[in-house]
């Protein structure tokens, strides 16, 4: 199996040159992440430390556009003095980290209760189904919010809000190919045969659902990571005090108040996130063209 | 049969309404500690134990659950949701207002973004491979990629280095010049007849729909692009060619039909992921909707604004679903049963 899927990458990354793009583009943001836990300028203040250095910076004088970010601090300092490029690179693995758990998380749990959906008996089947519409139309922040006011901000707070809304639309894709398989014959002979229902899940219906589903998820990817920033960005814009998690949404929400002044606050991080969303997006593409028999081919003009 | 689906969809989407409003307040149970203290929003001082007391006899934590339950929706449907805490004002009154002002946004960025979408989704389908349709998909890939509210960050920096000011929604001079009707103050201020201010709230109203209208713009004109050069190959439209009918005729009378159901089934989830674009570039311009609202509802803890947004949000989305499966359902024949 994981023989299997080393080559088909392989085979991925020779013939599709856009996933072979995201893929670099993506690779690239995990070695930042890497180094911006071991060696970014200012390690303290990127994790949310005022270090008496950072104290020296406060209270400057609002400087002209560009003159601020300089050569020992290259994207300039936020409004408590900390060095912005430490915080960008230090929340680079948080960013990452957070994508990957939505990810992981809804995808089980999809996966799981579509399962279920599409082989129990009416009675869940109709309840899940319900419960996966009742869920899709929750709105993802106002969850989050709501998290926030009960839980307190953090970032597990909003993973669980985006998860909690995330998840149907696994479910739904999963319930729909589970729904066509279980009428297939191989499947009704198994059952005949008197296999037992968890053999006939782990055998045969979740190796004809897992790959479909996990190609959706990677061409969510890219949403998600902007979906979580969003959602931080609101937090952000609401916080009454300076924030200390170098989480890119929270900082640029934060960062909005000073934006006639400190415009940089809030525009770097966001070229960072708009990098890590264009990799995943590339990869989504790449992998979904190259699945798809129909994309595949080569089109002339015709007219 | 239509009719039976339709029947099916409402009651369907009826029930959905329940079960958001019923979550809605068993998110209240799963809070750490007493709701009533979430609920009023966790004060602190001499007063704070009346205040529980109130908010006990308010939720009517001392009945039974299914009690608390029926209480909850009766109270709902008859607008009485409590006040909130930030504003003072009763929920219902800030919830539907922010609703209104966001809807405003997003259905202006929605009507500018389909036809262009299916527009430029057709040229990329129709030259696929060429130079163009290689720069349209860069272009759909980077927009898709780039967080909105980033862009409308980088639009204020821009505006206000022009002197632009569109910030909020209405002018203070045009504001006691409309009567309020629905909200809207567009609307609003074509019933009260006031030129000048519908121009004022619309070009207010348009840098931030223009934002919103990006993603699901790149949305269209890439699902348009996939799925026409899809049709582009199968027999009915060679046949069309073959009679000699011209291409971009063929395209709107034979290809771009078999498009649309797909459109519509994909709108109504753009719909749900485009509101926290529009709640976070709200957020930027300054326009009281959702994100606004929920912004200043944060730092208050005002748990009873929270829930009443989350109901209202959720029921536009109930519609919005519904209505793209309905259309979806007549406009494609194959699925009619």
């Amino acid at each position: 199996m994981i023989k299997q899927l080393s080559l088909d990458s392989a085979k991925l990354l020779k013939k599709s040159p856009k996933f072979r793009l995201g893929f670099a583009i993506t690779l690239a943001m995990v070695f930042l992440s890497v180094v911006g836990l071991i060696a970014s300028p200012y390690a303290d203040e990127g994790w949310g430390l005022v270090s008496p250095e950072a104290l020296t910076r406060q209270g400057l004088p609002p400087c002209l556009p560009f003159s601020c970010p300089s050569l020992s601090h290259l994207f300039g300092t936020d409004e408590m003095g900390r060095d912005l490029l430490s915080r960008i690179l230090v929340g680079t693995h948080i960013a990452l980290l957070q994508v990957v758990s939505v990810l992981l998380l809804s995808l089980f749990l999809g996966i799981f209760l579509g399962i279920l959906a599409g082989y129990s008996n009416r009675v869940v089947e109709k309840l899940l189904t319900y419960l996966t519409e009742l869920f899709m139309v929750m709105p993802s922040f106002i969850v989050a919010a709501a998290f926030v006011v009960v839980f307190g901000r953090g970032m597990l707070t909003v993973i669980m809000a985006l998860v909690l809304t995330w998840w149907p639309w696994y479910a739904k894709t999963a319930y729909t190919i589970v729904r066509g398989l279980r009428e297939l014959d191989f499947i009704v002979i198994c059952e005949v045969m008197g296999a037992s229902r968890a053999y006939i899940i782990f055998k045969h219906i979740l190796p004809n659902t897992l790959p479909i589903v996990l190609v959706q998820a990677i061409g969510d990817a890219g949403s998600i990571a902007i979906e979580i920033a969003s959602i931080n960005f609101l937090i952000g814009t609401a916080s009454a005090q300076s924030i200390d998690l170098p989480e890119w949404g929270m900082i640029m929400g934060y960062g909005l108040r000073y934006i006639r002044t400190y415009w940089w606050i809030t525009i770097y991080p966001g070229t960072f996130l708009l990098i890590l969303a264009l990799g995943l997006v590339l990869m989504g593409d790449g992998l979904s063209e190259y699945i798809s028999p129909v994309l595949r081919r080569r089109w002339k003009s015709w007219i | 049969m239509l009719l039976a689906y339709v029947l099916k969809r409402v009651v369907l989407s009826i029930l959905i309404i329940f079960g958001v409003i019923a979550l809605s307040y068993v998110l209240i149970y799963i809070m750490p500690g007493n709701p009533a203290y979430t609920w009023v929003g966790k004060p602190k001082g001499p007063k704070a134990a009346e205040a529980i007391q109130i908010a006990v006899r308010e939720l009517g934590l001392d009945k039974p659950f299914y009690i608390q339950l029926y209480e909850v929706t009766t109270r709902f449907f008859s607008f009485n949701w409590g006040v909130s805490l930030r504003f003072k004002q009763p929920v219902a009154t800030i919830a539907i207002r922010s609703l209104v002002a966001t809807l405003e946004a997003l259905i202006i960025a929605y009507v500018i973004a389909i036809p262009l979408g299916i527009l430029i989704g057709s040229i990329a389908a129709l030259y696929r491979s060429s130079l163009g349709d290689k720069a349209i998909y860069t272009l759909t890939s980077i927009l898709i990629a780039s967080p909105r509210f980033w862009l409308a960050a980088l639009t204020l920096i821009i505006l206000q280095a022009l002197n632009v000011n569109v910030f909020g929604r209405i002018g203070v001079e045009y504001q006691p010049t409309i009567t309020i009707v629905t909200g809207s103050y567009i609307i609003d201020s074509l019933i009260s007849g006031r030129i000048d201010t519908f121009l004022d709230a619309l070009t207010r109203t348009l840098p931030p729909a223009l934002l919103v209208s990006l993603y699901p713009f790149a949305l269209v004109v890439r699902i348009v692009r996939i799925s026409l050069s899809e049709k582009l190959h199968e027999e009915y439209f060679r046949q069309a060619l073959s009679y000699g009918i011209s291409g971009w005729y063929a395209v709107k009378r034979y290809a771009l039909r078999s498009v649309i159901p797909v459109l519509a089934q994909i709108m109504g989830i753009t719909i749900a992921y485009s509101l926290v674009d529009v709640a976070t570039i709200e957020s930027v311009f300054g326009r009281e909707g959702v994100g606004i609202a929920l912004a200043k509802a944060i730092p208050y803890n005002d748990y009873p604004l929270i829930i009443g947004l989350l109901t209202v949000v959720s029921i536009a989305f109930i519609i919005s679903f519904t209505v793209a499966d309905i259309v979806h359902k007549l406009v494609d024949p194959r699925v009619r049963i």
